[in-house]
């Protein structure tokens, strides 16, 4: 008898083993998830007791280990600082060839007299263009995380939003209406400024991109999103965006190729194009984010 | 002029990044879903022309992207083990959207598919440079790209876990970043060079003339942490299971199975191009790697043990994977690099096949994933569950399967190095602690249920979840397939291997 139930009870651990016994719960903690005892099930307030105590518990040890870790890593920075090569002398490792090469020959091989924009759009373009597709990315996740749809926006939201547009056109605010109508064309003319002379002088896609977003941001915040849409719809923006870095990739894939086969080179004027395209990309990249932040959608 | 095929490599990278961007505009996720298959596949075929053509010669080439030889300008490093890794990196992502097609169109809403597809497509052009680069630099920018795609892809799921997942996740990858990136600079003053040959030159005479020792060894242990911590090495693991077991079935196979890959291959191409493995064993980086290793080998496989939700065990299990591939680069050795090279072509293949069938096996169940409610789920779906059986007989380390290969060059390589003993004990422990939790995920799939249980479970299912799944299938059999052929025929893969890694 007594032997029987003992072997019932090791089948009936084997099989639990097997299965499992429990569903689990799919959720993230804070704290790691730690498995319960298989018999006896805690109650639920057991349970939520016990994850309040290790939550508290790991509150207490947070900051220590955080201090901790936080102190012997600018400790080891530090000594690793002390040990570098003075800042700003000639005989540094870093003023080597390298560098030389680039100031002394980069307007003739690049034709740009410009040595960032040399560096960035001709010797190091492939890292750029990395990193046009890093802000062409962050946009993307944004609208994947932000844009309306019918998990992250209900009936609520929409009409507290539309509301609220109400109330916008209604008492619409004087000073930065003018101000905007004034300062709007001057900054995107500075920004087609600077964008156009990248080569020649300070600036570029990057710099001229922020400054064409930070117009459309003070316009679309003055005028309201229904203004905005008439000169900027979502199809557009996201034609615009495609097409500026479309244009870069395949401009650039193309000098690749001719540079790395020695071909005779055809794209001499290719770094204005170039600097257009980052500028239309960065453009669309800080405009984006404004408006996924404040209204999701463009 | 150089020979044509050359140029696929740039080729590959920037068809996947075009394609990446253009899905961003195609209205209909399904259309954007076989652009992707299709690039995935023409860059498979490309790189097998390539391999073809580097191993034949017995070559490894520098193609400049540009005009300007190096170190002025960007550059990429091809040879026989870049081409192969590049040949299976596009086909196992192929394959991981197939596997997790269904699951992928159910659980992504359908005006965002797009922007999925143009993920997988950026994040196959970050794998792709990684393996490639020739430059540190690009390799830190190819990392950014790769964090955030991977990323969006736990996050594409949209509901509030993953969203959690994807917070730990994104913080953990950009301390990993931020770390690589303070390494890259401490480095680049020191050297001055960026580009991996001159900065190989640079190092050694630093480390010859003993100058700046200190700014040398920070700047190595901070790139090693960083691209550790990408890769979840031991004990920076934690955000790994949650980010892994919650995303949608396509997302877990492709995260788990390559992008962790993706920062590893750059760290052995730094390990052996840069810094040179005689350098690494004389600073006791190796030692330090072959630890962390060893031990994530076992905490890894102590965590899938303590798991019943099938995602989050398999998640545990890659840490334990990833674990081996480490431990066969700290024995410092070539032999030990040759043998990681492996595995993590053998992990490439398993752990999307596992984490397709497991989606495969929960959809048939009604989306449950505990164990329990899986009992007996692999006679819903045959293939779902040989799939299942075939990637976990291969992690465990069966003969005839590709673990078991891996096992075998991971116990020859440490036989000449000194810690013989440790990683020969530590290697026939994991081997058991995998059996402990794959053999119970095994018998339940395997055993029926009471009738009453299984009708529980079935309840919850529809009917075109239960229907027959034509591309998971497809999927499954090429990836089973693959583990057979890494399994009986492997020996002119490591071949190529051992060119790539002496033509590195």
């Amino acid at each position: 008898m007594n032997n029987s139930s003992e072997k019932q009870n090791w089948r009936k651990r084997i099989v639990s083993w097997v299965d499992g016994d429990r569903e689990p719960k799919d959720q993230t903690l804070f704290v790691m998830e730690r498995r319960q005892p298989r018999f006896p099930r805690p109650s639920e307030e057991e349970r939520e007791k016990r994850e309040k105590s290790h939550l508290k518990k790991f509150f207490n040890w947070y900051p220590i280990a955080a201090t901790i870790i936080c102190v012997s890593l600018i400790g080891i920075l530090m000594a690793a600082a002390l040990s570098m090569p003075t800042f700003g002398q000639a005989d540094n490792p870093i003023n080597n060839e390298v560098s030389e090469h680039y100031l002394e020959h980069g307007e003739e091989e690049t034709g740009s007299a410009n040595a960032v924009t040399a560096m960035i759009l001709s010797y190091r373009g492939f890292d750029t263009l990395g990193e046009s597709c890093v802000l062409f990315l962050a946009v993307v996740s944004v609208m994947m995380l932000l844009l309306r749809d019918e998990k992250n926006t209900d009936e609520h939201d929409l009409q507290k939003m539309r509301s609220e547009d109400i109330i916008a056109e209604e008492h619409h605010d004087i000073i930065l209406k003018q101000a905007a109508r004034f300062l709007v064309p001057c900054i995107f003319l500075f920004a087609i400024y600077v964008l156009l002379n990248g080569e020649t002088s300070p600036g570029g896609g990057f710099s001229g991109g922020t400054i064409l977003g930070a117009g459309l941001i003070l316009f679309s915040s003055a005028y309201g999103p229904g203004n905005m849409r008439m000169i900027l719809t979502y199809e557009t923006y996201s034609a615009v965006r495609t097409f500026g870095l479309v244009l870069y990739i395949t401009l650039y894939g193309a000098y690749i190729f001719i540079g790395a086969n020695n071909l005779p080179n055809y794209l001499e004027g290719m770094t204005l194009l170039i600097d257009l395209a980052v500028g239309l990309v960065v453009a669309c990249t800080v405009y984006g984010f404004y408006a996924m932040f404040a209204r999701g959608e463009i | 002029m150089r020979p044509f095929v050359e140029n696929f490599p740039f080729f590959c990278i920037f068809l996947a990044i075009l394609a990446g961007v253009l899905s961003a505009v195609i209205p209909k996720g399904r259309i954007a879903y076989q652009m992707t298959l299709c690039v995935s596949g023409i860059i498979a075929v490309l790189s097998a022309l390539v391999l073809d053509y580097v191993f034949r010669n017995d070559l490894s080439f520098t193609y400049t992207m540009g005009r300007f030889i190096a170190p002025y300008g960007n550059a990429i490093k091809c040879g026989p083990l870049q081409a192969l890794l590049a040949m299976a990196f596009s086909a196992v992502v192929a394959m991981s959207l197939m596997g997790g097609r269904r699951d992928l169109f159910h659980d992504v809403l359908p005006e965002k598919q797009r922007f999925y597809f143009t993920m997988v497509n950026l994040l196959e052009a970050g794998l792709l440079s990684l393996v490639y680069t020739n430059d540190v630099f690009t390799g830190y920018v190819f990392i950014e790209i790769s964090t955030i795609t991977a990323c969006a892809l736990v996050m594409a799921k949209d509901t509030g876990t993953n969203l959690i997942a994807t917070i730990r996740y994104l913080f953990m990858s950009l301390l990993g970043s931020s770390l690589f990136l303070v390494g890259l600079t401490f480095l680049n003053s020191i050297t001055g060079y960026l580009l991996m040959p001159s900065l190989s030159e640079a190092v050694q005479k630093v480390a010859a003339s003993g100058e700046y020792q200190v700014p040398l060894t920070v700047a190595v242990g901070l790139i090693m942490a960083g691209l550790g911590i990408k890769s979840a090495m031991f004990p920076f693991h934690l955000w790994l299971p949650d980010a892994h077991g919650g995303a949608t079935t396509a997302s877990s196979a492709i995260l788990s199975g390559l992008v962790l890959k993706g920062y590893i291959v750059l760290m052995m191409t730094l390990m052996i191009r840069v810094f040179t493995l005689d350098l690494m064993v004389e600073m006791g980086v190796t030692n330090v790697i072959l630890i962390f290793g060893l031990l994530g080998m076992v905490f890894g496989s102590l965590g899938a043990i303590r798991e019943y939700h099938v995602k989050r065990m398999l998640a545990y299990s890659s840490v334990a994977q990833i674990g081996y591939i480490f431990m066969g680069l700290g024995l410092g050795t070539t032999a030990g690099v040759v043998a990681s090279c492996f595995h993590i072509l053998v992990h490439a293949c398993c752990k999307p096949l596992l984490f397709c069938c497991a989606g495969r096996l929960s959809a048939v169940s009604g989306h449950h994933r505990s164990l329990k409610n899986l009992r007996g789920s692999a006679y819903r779906d045959v293939g779902a569950g040989i799939g299942f059986t075939v990637g976990a007989l291969s992690m465990i380390g069966i003969p005839l399967f590709g673990g078991f290969v891996s096992k075998l060059y991971f116990a020859s390589a440490s036989l000449p190095t000194n810690q013989t003993a440790l990683t020969l004990f530590t290697i026939a422990l994991s081997t058991v602690l995998n059996a402990l939790y794959y053999v119970p995920a095994l018998l339940a799939i395997w055993l029926k249920p009471s009738a009453e249980d299984e009708a529980a479970v079935l309840a919850d299912a529809t009917p075109d979840q239960l229907s027959f799944d034509r591309s998971f299938t497809t999927a499954a059999t090429i990836l089973t397939l693959a583990i057979f052929v890494l399994g009986i025929f492997y020996h002119p893969i490591t071949s190529v291997i051992e060119a790539g890694v002496r033509l590195i």
